[in-house]
Order: structure tokens, then sequence, then C-alpha cells
């Protein structure tokens, strides 16, 4: 039988190994991964003609905050997604994207509430939830395999944090799209809708990208 | 082998730099400054021999792996057994060879290590706390008994020199195949690092091994006269 012991498994990875292609700063390739997913965004948002509705709606400072947590929310959760593959980067990136989600469910809830004044217990029922589900999940879930590849790169020794962040991260920006084709403030059930829309994505990202990462990994 | 709950847990909650922090626990204070700086430097040597073998200096990847195993051997001994120790720093080494292109040539060197080894040495606790749930310890009247009636003994005297011959029968790719994915419990990934053999040709080897050693086992039970008294 041959088994290498340690010093014959060193002569061997010597042997066989190359020069390798440094990844660049996660800064940099969470820049690309975002600009390549804005233009195939704007490119969507415009064909469909959903611009006008949206400047119209951004008029509304709540609205406008609610946008801006929505979009950090993405933004951040996909930067610490490419930070926690790597193996020397602290677990404390998961929280980066916080601070913008806490912005995003407040907002959210500011609406609901002025809903639910304006209209009483139909504030409760109006909406349109099951689009909600099944857009931030169709969107997010194709998204977050544009995203799995690139993470998929460094070969995270410990996926499950990367593929939350990346999970979160894709959930966010569909849900900031979602936004152009959802001309209502949303009700207390499109609210609920998204969290469990969003919590779905993530959900899922980790259970099939998991088993993928730990392969490129050993 | 059954693995203590609190060794898992000590390795899963030991932060990465106490993975190793046995050679620092027992000198004073000065001796430590002086351990932590000699640390330092030996940080910056191998951050130094990681970018060259980045570029493509096998040499100096060479020293680099052959320094970092003392430090390996060290870390796996504070949270395995002794028999189980090797195999752990080879895991090691085979992931750091694989995410090599992930180390950032500013940073720690000694940080980046100290992750996988942590990582890797808890997957291998859980993988061994996995096999351990199906295993128990014998209670008092139960190993009584079997002292008694030596049934332990007669299926463990019975099989293993059977199995032993069946293994020893099959051709020899069939059986590095079982020695390395089976018995060493290796993924079929390291196990082809190990042997240099493709791991789609490890995965055929696997296959027909076990088909023939349950041929083999299945028609040496129909002729008890082979090995004895298996029921």
């Amino acid at each position: 039988m041959t088994r290498l012991n340690t010093e014959q498994l060193i002569e061997k990875l010597t042997s066989e190994g190359s020069s390798v292609q440094r990844l660049a700063p996660p800064i940099v390739r969470t820049t690309i991964w975002l600009t390549g997913f804005g233009i195939v965004a704007a490119l969507a948002v415009w064909v469909l003609g959903a611009v006008p509705g949206m400047l119209g709606r951004l008029q509304d400072p709540r609205f406008a905050l609610e946008m801006l947590g929505t979009v950090l929310t993405g933004v951040f959760a996909v930067g610490a997604a490419f930070c926690l593959s790597l193996p020397d980067r602290s677990r404390l990136w998961l929280l980066t994207p916080l601070p913008a989600l806490l912005l995003w469910l407040s907002m959210s809830g500011y609406g609901c509430y002025r809903d639910l004044l304006a209209h009483g217990a139909a504030g409760w029922t109006q909406g349109a939830s099951a689009m909600c589900f099944a857009f931030i999940v169709e969107v997010g879930l194709p998204t977050a395999v544009a995203l799995y590849f690139p993470l998929r790169r460094a070969a995270p020794i410990n996926p499950i944090p990367a593929l939350a962040s990346a999970g979160l991260g894709v959930a966010a920006l569909s849900a900031a799209l979602l936004q152009f084709f959802h001309p209502v403030d949303v009700t207390v059930l499109d609210l609920v809708t998204h969290v469990f829309a969003v919590l779905t994505v993530v959900m899922v990202t980790i259970a099939i990208g998991r088993s993928g990462m730990a392969r490129a990994a050993r | 082998m059954i693995v203590e709950a609190s060794s898992f847990e000590a390795a899963r909650s030991c932060p990465r730099e106490c993975w190793i922090r046995e050679s620092t626990t027992s000198v004073n204070a000065p001796e430590r400054d002086l351990e932590f700086t000699t640390l330092d430097r030996l940080d910056r040597h191998w951050a130094e021999l990681m970018t060259a073998a980045q570029n493509g200096d096998m040499e100096a990847y060479r020293q680099l792996l052959t320094g970092i195993v003392p430090l390996l051997r060290a870390g796996a001994r504070r949270h395995h057994a002794a028999h189980e120790c090797e195999d752990v720093v080879q895991e090691i080494l085979l992931s750091v060879h694989r995410v090599r292109h992930t180390y950032d040539p500013s940073r720690s060197f000694r940080r980046w290590l100290l992750t996988i080894a942590r990582r890797r040495s808890v997957d291998r606790l859980r993988i061994r706390g996995r096999i351990g749930k199906h295993e128990d310890w014998l209670s008092p009247e139960l190993a009584a008994h079997t002292r008694d009636t030596d049934v332990l003994e007669s299926y463990d005297a019975d099989l293993a020199p059977v199995l032993a011959r069946a293994i020893d029968a099959l051709p020899a790719s069939q059986r590095q195949a079982i020695d390395l994915v089976k018995l060493r419990e290796l993924s079929l990934a390291e196990a082809s690092a190990h042997s240099g053999v493709s791991v789609t040709s490890l995965k055929v080897s696997v296959h027909r091994a076990m088909k023939n050693l349950k041929q083999h086992l299945a028609g040496t039970r129909d002729d008890p006269a082979q090995h004895g008294t298996i029921d």
C-alpha cells in the first residue's frame, strides 16, 4: 500500500505546485461584482420602464430611507461575503450589514404603521404578498448563483458565514429591485413576506452552496 | 474511537491563537515576550516564503511547509489522539496547498494558517464525534455477559481474519483505494493527493472493491468451513 508520510506529502505538493494567481482584495472583488449586478439590474428596470414611477416615490423621505437601507444591506452583505470567504478575516464582518438592515426594516415598519393609520384594518390585508415572495426568491436565487462562483474561488474554509452573508446580500438587492415593480408602500403582510422571502433565500443559499464550497476547500 | 465532547467544544471555542498556545503558557513574562518576538519574526519569514511560493518558487514553498509542520503537530497534539495527529497535520497541509492563493502578503501568515488549522482540526473532531454517536460504552451487565460468553471475542476473532484475507485478495489498486478511503477515512481528494491516483479512478476502485468484498464475504458465510462460525 502506498501511503505518504508527511515529508513525502510535502515533496509531492511542492513538486506539483506552480505559481498561483493571488485573489484580488475583497473590496475590488465586491466592486466588480456589484458593478455587474448594477448594470444588469439597471438594464432590466430601463427595459421594463419602471424608472419614472420610482423617481416619484423617492420624493417621500421615508421611502427614500427604506430604499437606502435595502440597497446598503445588499452592498454591505455582499462585501462581507467576499471578506468572510477568506480564512483570516474576522467573523465580525457578518455584522456589517446590520445597521442598514435595521434602517430597512424600521422604515418598512414605519410605512406599515402609516398604512394602518390611513386604511385601518384594511391595512392588514392590502398588498401583493405572493408576488413579493415569488419576486425576491426568483430573482434572489439566480443572483446567488452568480455570486456563488466568485466566492467559491476563495475555497472558503468555513463556508456557512460567507454563504449566509451572500444570501442576505442577494435577497436585499432583489428586494430593492422589487420596489421598482411594487408601486405601493408595503403593508404588514408584505413586510412579513419580505422577511420570510429573505430568510428563504439565505437558507437555500446555505443549503445548496455548502457542500460545493466544502469540496473546493478540501 | 470515542471522542470526549469536551475536547470538541474546547477546539471549537478556542480562538486561533490558543490552538497552539501550550508552548507559551508555562513560561514567565520576559521569556514569553521573547517568544512572541520570535513568533513575529517567524511570521514575517513565513509570509515572505509564502509570497515567493505564490510566485512559483517551489524551494521556498518546501521550506515553508517543512517549517510549519512542528507548529501544526504541536497544535494537533492538544486536541487529538496521538495516532490521529499526523493525519490532521496532513489534512491541514492539503488545505493550505488548496487555498494558498487566498493569502494576502500584507497580512499575518500565522493568523491565516491557524484559522485553516483550527477549522480542519474541528472538522476532524466533528467526524470523530459523529462516528462516536454510533458507538457506546458497554454497561457493566453487558460487559460481564460478554466476558462470560465471549460473544464479541468470537465475532472479532472470526470476522477480522476473514476480512483481512478478503482485502489482501483484492487487486492492488482496489486494496489501496479501500485502505485510503474506507479504512483511513480520507476524502477522495485527500486520498488522490496521497496516492497520486485520480479521484475518478479511486471512485471506481472503491466501488469494485466493495462489490468484490461483498461477494467474497457472502461466499465465506455460505461456507462456514472457510472461517469458523459466523452466524
